[in-house]
């Protein structure tokens, strides 16, 4: 079985996409389109790896990864955005890697191997 | 004698010194032989070379003569003298000098007695030996010393130019050559970018195309030339004898620069048996130009970062000022607001004349320093001098200025301090003194007759001084500083007088975008001190009637009198719309006089008129007072805008209505200065949105690239082609979306088309277009018509994308099987549209901020819709857009005036 990840995004295109190329890669994909859904998802299921949108109505990714990683310490979690000002502040969250989302998901995709060491 | 004491006062002196050839008389004496020549044995060369001798004869042989090595190597033992080229019949033995098995040179000696002397030849090899090896690894330490130079000069040198000159002067000194220089590729030339001991009538060219003959031959790495002849083709850039030349190329950020060449080995002191660059000195070349490579990679890079650093810096700061002027701009705007509200707020013609200097010296004001009142006395054509605030002097500015800023701190409110502070604040002491009463004759004044007469703010700095010289004596007499503004003070008809500010004390430079600003406060100013002046006038009139005591005749007058002098136009109609009264004001602004006019009917002054005339038949029937804000008539070409005031007239029971007061304050100033408001918070929104739009567009672009890209991969799956294809149409349809949003927003107001319609029709035409989604969400969807047919004169496709957002906006916020209701209503003058959606309810805080650009609660849109919304119904049509929200749900509704604006 493959390891598991939950993509947190919602924009309903961006969260196919997302998933169709980390299915590829082998893992097992689920969806969740807001923070609310991926708290009530990563509770009832153990997930390897997180990706979450930062921008989204609602609870924001910035907080959703602070609470995922009070429920789990060790959870791995890539947070998303378009926005390309953030990364100076990365150090000061509670993620693994951050990513601009681009038309590339290369680093994405290398990022997430590198995470579960595949 | 000591063989190795001699050996060495050989190698340090050369030939000059005579020691070899006391060496060769011992070698002489020892051997028993008549005559002793030393030759040594050159192995660059293959020869021998004398090198002393035991008989004086051969003393102009000594350095010069020379054997080659074959002629040696054939002949064992004995050796005729003629045969190794000297004048004599004698014959001489060859006794090897040898260190082991290397071939130092040989001893011939003549007729020599003695035959072992094995042991006194290998000393004097071995002498030469080590001596020779000797020296050689003191030079080579000696070089590596001096290689170690260019380890801190590598470090130490921040600038270019030093870098070349310094290497060269390394390079000379490590190598021992009597010149070098460098040669730079630039484009399709070489130049010769430094060099160093070389005259300059020595160098012949400067600059080279590249592919001649020398450059073409070097391309990369380090080379040694021994016997540079023409055909190198040095020569044509330099006029110098060449015996050895070594040459290198160098590099900058991993491309070939240019290269280094270094000219002749210099004469050094002492034995040499090769006076031309060897193996050492190539690699001894090659670091040294490897480590200049470094330094010049290094160097430019810091260069241009240097240079990326201040572009960078210049950039902010030009930034920054932008930004700065622009925020100095809208406060001061805000001033003239403030300032004009706080002089209309008092009665007290001083207190006026106060608070307009205060506010032209507050911090929180205008700032400047200093701030003169002059006003007109029409009769005698002078401006005569009645209030100066500002500091005195120099010494008193700093103080000064603090207590005004301390005090202006203690206020929330900035009219409240104007008010107050011009009531409290002693003008009549400090500089005041010093101008009033002072008369200034304008008529033919360079300056004050343009600002009086012409109306003109005036911009004086020293050139114009310089050009009108002592005409402008009496105003620099008093003022003491050569750059300062007049501004006239405009009333309705004429100039009041001016205003003259400086910067006397603290030098601040006076903008143009200030002298803009200047101008509206110039005429909101000159009104303001009109308006009161016309009330003391009033107040000295009734000063004199109360005398009379006719109480009756004076209260008659004076109703009569705050009818006819009142600011604001003043017209009373009875029920069937007859004119009863027609104020001084009214004949000002309209233009008609009150004789014709009382009696007359209202509607018959024009279209205008015609609304005013309904509205006030309006109040017959509801009995209430109705206001109108920003109402616009054209007056002479000009657009003036009026608040618009209809209130019931009682009989005096008060038991009904006997007709209706209409006043019509003009607001056109107030009105004028909030559209340049709007208009400058529309440019900073515009800034803003700049970033939102890159971030807005990025998602969509993302998406739409990633599945192209997976369109790639999948080219043979038709099935998931479709699907792509699918997803990448749709977001496209977002992007444009998005994209004719952001257009539609910032596009300058174009020229409205007004048709007359019915509102009702463009209702269900937009509805049309949303059958789609309504029915997929199973929405309840109702339409309330007021009338059936509810006819407005505005732009309908400005009207109709009003429609569309609201009701895009109301589909969005419904949840499946919930309700819409769109619901118009004829309000008389104006017609209104609301929206109403079953959604949750939009919490206050948000309520206040959802007509704001970019202010957006959904995971899709640009935030802009309502806005654009707003823009349409308030800036266009004159309405009105609001929100209303509880738990049933949400209504947006708008007004517009049914007979267009």
């Amino acid at each position: 079985m493959g390891k598991r990840i939950l993509i947190v995004e919602d924009e309903p295109n961006m969260r196919l996409l997302i998933r169709e190329e980390l299915e590829e890669e082998g893992y097992d994909v689920e969806e969740a389109s807001n923070g609310e859904e991926a708290l009530e998802k990563f509770k009832e299921a153990e997930y390897d790896l997180v990706t979450i949108d930062i921008e989204m109505p609602g609870m924001n990714g910035l907080e959703l990864a602070g609470r995922i990683r009070e429920m789990k310490k060790d959870a791995k979690i890539i947070l998303l955005t378009a926005y390309s000002h953030y990364k100076g502040d990365l150090s000061s969250w509670a993620a693994d890697a951050y990513i601009i989302k681009s038309m590339d998901f290369q680093e994405l995709k290398d990022t997430v191997n590198k995470l579960l060491s595949k | 004698m000591d063989l190795f004491l001699k050996v060495q006062e050989f190698l340090e002196k050369g030939y000059k010194s005579k020691a070899m050839n006391e060496l060769a008389s011992f070698l002489a004496n020892n051997l028993n032989a008549r005559k002793v020549l030393i030759f040594l044995y050159e192995p660059m060369r293959e020869l021998f070379r004398l090198v002393g001798a035991s008989s004086d004869e051969y003393e102009n042989h000594i350095g010069k003569h020379k054997i080659p090595l074959q002629k040696i190597e054939s002949s064992e033992g004995e050796i005729e003298l003629k045969d190794l080229g000297f004048d004599s019949e004698e014959k001489g033995k060859i006794l090897p000098l040898k260190f082991g098995e290397e071939n130092l040179g040989f001893i011939l000696a003549v007729d020599p007695h003695i035959q072992n002397s094995t042991d006194v030849l290998e000393k004097v090899g071995g002498a030469l030996r080590f001596l020779a090896k000797y020296r050689y690894l003191e030079e080579s330490v000696h070089k590596y010393q001096l290689m170690s130079r260019f380890t801190t000069l590598f470090e130490h040198t921040r600038d270019l130019g030093e870098l070349y000159t310094r290497v060269l002067e390394v390079a000379v000194d490590v190598l021992e050559a009597e010149s070098a220089m460098i040669w730079e590729r630039e484009g399709e030339e070489y130049v010769l970018r430094s060099y160093k001991n070389l005259e300059e009538d020595i160098i012949l060219r400067r600059k080279v195309e590249a592919d001649h003959t020398f450059f073409s031959k070097f391309k990369e790495g380090t080379v040694l030339i021994l016997n540079p002849d023409i055909s190198l083709g040095l020569n044509d850039l330099i006029d110098l004898k060449l015996k050895s030349i070594l040459v290198s190329s160098y590099r900058a950020n991993d491309e070939i620069k240019g290269l280094f060449v270094v000219i002749n080995k210099k004469e050094r002191k002492g034995y040499r048996p090769f006076k031309k660059f060897d193996d050492f000195d190539v690699s001894l070349l090659a670091e040294i130009t490897r480590r200049f490579s470094l330094a010049l990679s290094r160097l430019e890079y810091y260069e241009r970062l240097k240079e990326e650093v201040e572009k960078l810096e210049e950039l902010r700061k030009r930034h920054e000022k932008l930004i700065e002027v622009q925020r100095d701009q809208l406060m001061k705007m805000e001033t003239v607001y403030n300032v004009s509200q706080a002089m209309r707020s008092s009665y007290s013609l001083t207190n006026v004349y106060k608070i307009l200097l205060l506010g032209l010296i507050a911090n929180r004001g205008f700032n400047f320093d200093r701030a003169l009142l002059l006003l007109r006395d029409t009769k005698r054509q002078v401006l005569i001098g009645k209030l100066w605030v500002g500091p005195q002097d120099e010494k008193e500015a700093e103080s000064f200025m603090e207590k005004m800023r301390q005090r202006s701190l203690k206020y929330g409110d900035i009219v409240q301090y104007f008010r107050e502070e011009a009531m409290t604040f002693d003008a009549s002491s400090g500089l005041t003194p010093k101008i009033e009463g002072k008369i200034f004759h304008y008529k033919g004044h360079p300056i004050l007759e343009r600002a009086v007469l012409r109306k003109r703010i005036v911009y004086v700095n020293s050139r114009i001084i310089e050009s009108f010289g002592e005409n402008l004596r009496d105003i620099l007499d008093i003022l003491e500083t050569d750059e300062f503004i007049v501004m006239p003070l405009v009333g309705r008809w004429d100039t009041l007088g001016v205003v003259i500010m400086d910067n006397r004390f603290t030098k601040r430079s006076i903008s143009d975008s200030d002298l803009e600003i200047l101008k509206l406060l110039s005429e909101s100013a000159g009104l303001a001190i009109e308006n009161i002046m016309n009330y003391e006038e009033l107040r000295e009139k009734t000063i004199s009637l109360e005398r009379q005591k006719d109480l009756i005749d004076y209260l008659r007058r004076f109703s009569e009198s705050i009818l006819q002098n009142l600011d604001a136009v003043v017209i009373v109609l009875d029920g069937g719309g007859k004119i009863l009264e027609w104020n001084k004001k009214a004949e000002l602004v309209f233009g008609y006089p009150r004789e014709r006019m009382i009696g007359s009917r209202l509607e018959n002054l024009g279209a205008e008129f015609e609304n005013i005339l309904a509205v006030a038949l309006k109040v017959f029937e509801t009995k209430e007072t109705i206001s109108m804000a920003n109402y616009m008539f054209t007056m002479e070409r000009e657009e003036k805008y009026f608040d618009i005031r209809f209130s019931p007239l009682w009989n005096p029971s008060g038991t009904h209505i006997d007709g209706v007061i209409i006043t019509f304050e003009d607001v056109t100033d107030r009105y004028k200065m909030e559209q340049e408001r709007k208009r400058q918070e529309k440019l900073s929104a515009l800034g803003e949105m700049a970033a939102r739009v890159a971030h807005e567009i990025r998602n969509p672009i993302s998406v739409i690239g990633g599945f192209i890209k997976r369109m790639k991969k999948h080219i043979d799956e038709p099935e998931t082609l479709t699907r792509y294809v699918e997803i990448v149409l749709n977001e496209l349809e977002r992007l444009e979306r998005i994209v004719s949003e952001i257009l539609e927003f910032s596009r300058e107001a174009k020229k409205l088309e007004y048709t007359e319609f019915n509102i009702n029709d463009l209702v269900r035409e937009v509805y049309t277009l949303f059958e789609d989604p309504i029915s997929k969400k199973n929405i309840k969807f109702q339409f309330d018509t007021g009338r059936e047919n509810i006819t407005v004169f505005a732009d309908r496709i400005r009207i109709k994308q009003v429609l569309i957002n609201l009701i895009q906006n109301a589909i969005d916020a419904t949840p499946k099987n919930g309700n819409i209701r769109i619901k118009t209503e004829d309000m008389f003058e104006r017609v209104r549209v609301s929206v109403w959606n079953s959604g949750s309810s939009i919490p206050k805080h948000i309520q206040d901020k959802i007509f704001q650009p970019f202010f957006t609660t959904k995971i899709q849109g640009t935030g802009l819709g309502l806005s654009i919304c707003k823009k349409i119904v308030e800036d266009e049509h004159n309405g009105s857009i609001w929100v209303e929200s509880d738990e049933e749900g949400t209504s947006f509704i708008f007004e517009i005036p049914k007979k267009g604006v």
